[in-house]
């Protein structure tokens, strides 16, 4: 039988994304893996329940040496409650790390903080028993809420805080657990995976390098709003004037300082695009520690489907993404209707998984049968990029929100031009970034969010233009040729990894 | 620092006393002349400007944040302190322990959000059932630099009908912080999500019911439809489409009760909106017939009027309505109208 090696030179903490979900940022996890054979990888993917997932999504590369996956909705106690006095001591440093939360001004030595993390879940420290059934945890709750929260409700504090510490003290017990010795930690997001990234940090004393695609506490915030307002859509008046109930609030609290802690254990903090370098500098993140990479992709990859695109542009719209409601496929819909009108042989396609979703994917088939769109606006689940890009004529991205999708690289790659909204880095991706950059032209056209008119006139101008319509590949083409090729972002992250490692 | 302040007011406001008592001296001593007179009224005009400065920061006051309401508020203390000589300062300045450990008490439980960055947390208790809002006010809110106060506004949207928050959340959409853009298509998608499962659910009742029952459901998915497209969640050819929709339910619904004056006005609304403007008009005048009063339609009777480019008609239509203040758009049209039309009659005489 073979030996499992016990090292691998970086370990990547990954949060429900790859291997298990398809998308823009497993995509990237599979290109720096695959791209970067020189290192070893190991995997620590953290996800919701182990019946969320259907198993891997990529093949794994030979490079990957070691996979573990934890469940963070599993059950926690196995053993019945049992009352216990609880480190008091514990609790009165804790107090001074909230804080510094409520006051980041304020003074907290990372020496104390590093005490605190790496003895949480240690039973010479702090364990999960003491803070779910000890008499000190629960006069501390009642302290706080009393001092802060009082006039909220006790019940929904208390479970509030009961529920944001389980997952804590379960990636503490995966950080003791965790038995490889490892290069350099790598998280792709702050929240869960960035905080076991912390402990790891701490335990180990080997270097977090943490790549945030979109900003994780953002996110958060928008699905705790979406599920609010979807939850309570009969009786939206009735919402708190933050838009949220008071425990939600205390969610986003959370996660704020969750990112607020990992920003200060993390060594190189990298985005995407200066937007969101600024975002990480304005929630805490220290401007010397941040730098930007930008995506990159395989020309190479693609030179086969430029070469099957037809003379004729098809009349094929195109829609790359998970059908979930972050990427408002129901504004693409409605825009067909319109392009339609005017383009009557033309058909919408909307490739991408379908699962994650499911009532969302439902709602989108009605909208289809409502606007009578039924067999001109087709579902294809998912597809080989190469194989079905050649097909399509304008790739249409209609998000509300973004980072820095990598669809757009990929329809560059493929010879098509891109309609997508104004979010994230997609201006400056479709438009160009610098005067030398705008030089080399549009490559596709930028429209406001949730505005279906104006994607479907831009969808439109770009099919009857065929001038235009060459004239944005080609810019795309250069685009992509000059600012975001994958050798570019992969010496990028070499030299990351080295530094790193050298450490 | 904070300290040092409350030490300059204090010594301040004890010159002004200081001050304010010598001015007593000079007015009640014997030999009050002319020439004693000046000083005391310039000593007394110094000490209140100096007094009236200082204490309603002393007195922990919520100044208002426009200077022209802060200057207000200055005013007044000036006005109390200078028409009564003495009584004035005096009262206020002992107001001022009183006010202050009376907002002291009221503060106390928020004290530590000053710190925070996060964003402050609502009472339930303070919140649930509030005020209603004002959507001039919330319009106002929006326009603001600080993202905070236009993401409040974005959430005090939902306080108000559908109809009055829409137009808002749509300004929001193009918002350049990623949270209120979200946030505001977030409430939209709601909105138009909840009127398409009305939709949804009652097409299925439809076909379980019997002709008797049909009437109203006909009425009701028209009704739906026509929201859809009246408060803006859909437009250009789907809203064509939701409104052929509508057009196509009501029809229905009058082939039951041709007789119905609410629905043969929502068939005429209907007709308008899609631009059939002589077919409006006959159903308008139908509904009239069925007992809708006529002043209720004399609007709708200068759109079509205003489509058909007869000007001096939509000028008459417009002089006879006696508006609301509750529709301050259709009050500056009417109004509008109305100058014009007296405007005409001036030149005509």
């Amino acid at each position: 039988m073979q030996q499992q090696p016990k090292y691998a030179d970086i370990t990547l903490l990954l949060e429900g994304t790859y291997p298990f979900i398809r998308g823009g940022v497993s995509s990237w996890v599979h290109q720096i893996i695959e791209g970067l054979p020189q290192y070893t990888f190991s995997i620590i993917f953290l996800g919701s329940r182990k019946s969320d997932y259907s198993g891997l999504q990529y093949t794994l590369a030979r490079n990957v040496v070691h996979i573990e996956s934890h469940y963070l909705w599993d059950t926690f106690f196995s053993s019945p409650p049992k009352a216990c006095k609880g480190n008091e001591a514990y609790l009165e440093e804790a107090a001074k790390l909230h804080d510094w939360f409520r006051n980041p001004c304020s003074d907290f030595q990372e020496s104390d903080l590093k005490r605190l993390l790496v003895s949480l879940g240690e039973p010479s420290g702090f364990t999960a028993e003491e803070f779910y059934f000890s008499d000190a945890s629960w006069r501390h709750i009642c302290e706080y809420y009393s001092r802060y929260n009082e006039g909220n409700s006790f019940i929904h504090y208390l479970w509030t805080i009961k529920s944001t510490h389980i997952p804590l003290f379960m990636l503490a017990g995966i950080a003791r657990r965790f038995s490889m010795a490892t290069g350099a930690f790598h998280s792709i997001s702050t929240g869960f995976a960035g905080f076991l990234g912390v402990l790891l940090n701490y335990r180990t004393a080997r270097p977090l390098i943490l790549t945030e695609h979109g900003i994780y506490t953002k996110e958060r915030k928008m699905d705790l709003q979406t599920l609010f307002i979807k939850e309570h859509r009969d009786s939206l008046s009735d919402m708190l004037y933050m838009g949220m109930q008071y425990q939600e609030l205390l969610w986003i609290r959370y996660f704020e300082s969750l990112g607020r802690l990992i920003y200060k254990a993390s060594n190189p903090i990298i985005s995407l695009y200066e937007s969101n370098r600024k975002r990480q500098i304005a929630d805490g993140a220290e401007r010397a520690r941040t730098q930007v990479i930008p995506n990159g992709m395989e020309m190479d990859r693609f030179r086969p489907a430029r070469a099957q695109r037809p003379e004729k542009i098809p009349l094929v719209i195109g829609f790359l993404g998970r059908i979930v409601p972050i990427k408002d496929v129901k504004t693409f819909i409605r825009a067909m209707r319109t392009v339609l009108a005017q383009l009557p042989e033309a058909e919408g396609w909307l490739i991408g998984p379908q699962e994650e979703d499911k009532e969302y994917v439902e709602e989108c088939k009605s909208l289809i049968q409502e606007l009578g769109l039924e067999g001109k606006v087709i579902f294809l689940g998912f597809q080989t990029v190469t194989d079905i890009l050649p097909r399509v004529g304008v790739l249409v991205l209609t998000s509300i929100s973004e980072a820095f999708p990598l669809v757009l690289l990929e329809a560059f790659a493929s010879g098509l031009p891109v309609v997508t909204t104004d979010v994230g880095a997609c201006r400056e991706i479709i438009e160009g970034n610098s005067d030398e950059d705008r030089a080399l032209g549009c490559a596709g056209i930028v429209t406001p969010i949730a505005d279906p008119e104006a994607t479907a006139e831009a969808v439109v101008t770009l099919l009857t233009d065929e001038n235009r319509w060459r004239a944005a590949t080609k810019a795309g083409l250069d685009r992509l040729e000059k600012y975001y090729t994958q050798s570019g972002m992969l010496d990028s992250y070499k030299k990351v990894y080295d530094d790193a490692l050298m450490q | 620092m904070k300290v040092f302040y409350i030490l300059l007011e204090s010594a301040f406001l004890a010159l002004a006393l200081g001050l304010e008592i010598t001015v007593l001296q000079l007015v009640l001593s014997e030999s009050l002349s002319g020439q004693n007179l000046l000083p005391a009224l310039l000593g007394h005009l110094v000490t209140s400007i100096v007094a009236a400065y200082i204490l309603p920061k002393s007195m922990m006051l919520d100044l208002p944040d426009p200077l022209v309401a802060r200057l207000k508020v200055y005013f007044l203390f000036f006005v109390i302190i200078f028409y009564l000589p003495v009584l004035g300062l005096i009262g206020l300045c002992l107001a001022v322990p009183f006010k202050a450990l009376h907002g002291h008490k009221r503060e106390k439980p928020n004290s530590f959000m000053h710190t925070n960055k996060i964003r402050d947390f609502p009472s339930e208790s303070a919140v649930a059932g509030g005020p209603a809002v004002n959507l001039h006010s919330l319009n106002d809110l929006y326009r603001s630099r600080n993202p905070e106060r236009r993401l409040q506004a974005v959430y005090a949207t939902l306080k108000l009908k559908d109809r009055d928050a829409i137009p808002l959340l749509r300004t929001a959409l193009a918002d350049p912080i990623d949270d209120i853009r979200l946030l505001a298509y977030t409430l939209m998608d709601r909105k138009e999500y909840r009127l398409s499962k009305h939709i949804e659910n009652t097409k299925q009742e439809l076909e379980k019911k019997e002709n008797s029952g049909r009437k109203q459901l006909y009425r009701q998915i028209a009704s739906y439809y026509w929201e859809l497209a009246h408060l803006g969640l859909v437009q250009g050819e789907a809203k064509n489409h939701v409104l052929g929709m509508a057009y196509k339910y009501i029809e229905l619904g009058l082939e039951y009760s041709p007789e119905d004056c609410g629905l043969r006005f929502q068939y005429a609304q209907i007709l308008l909106r899609l631009g059939k403007y002589q077919l409006a008009f006959e159903q308008f005048k139908k509904a009239e017939i069925l007992g809708i009063e006529h002043v209720s339609l004399l609007t709708y009777y200068a759109e079509i009027a205003f489509h058909n480019r007869r000007y001096y008609e939509v000028k008459q239509l417009m002089t006879a309505i006696e508006l609301p203040a509750a529709y301050p758009l259709l009050t500056t049209a009417a109004r509008f109208w109305q100058m014009r039309s007296n405007a005409t009659a001036t030149e005509i005489r």
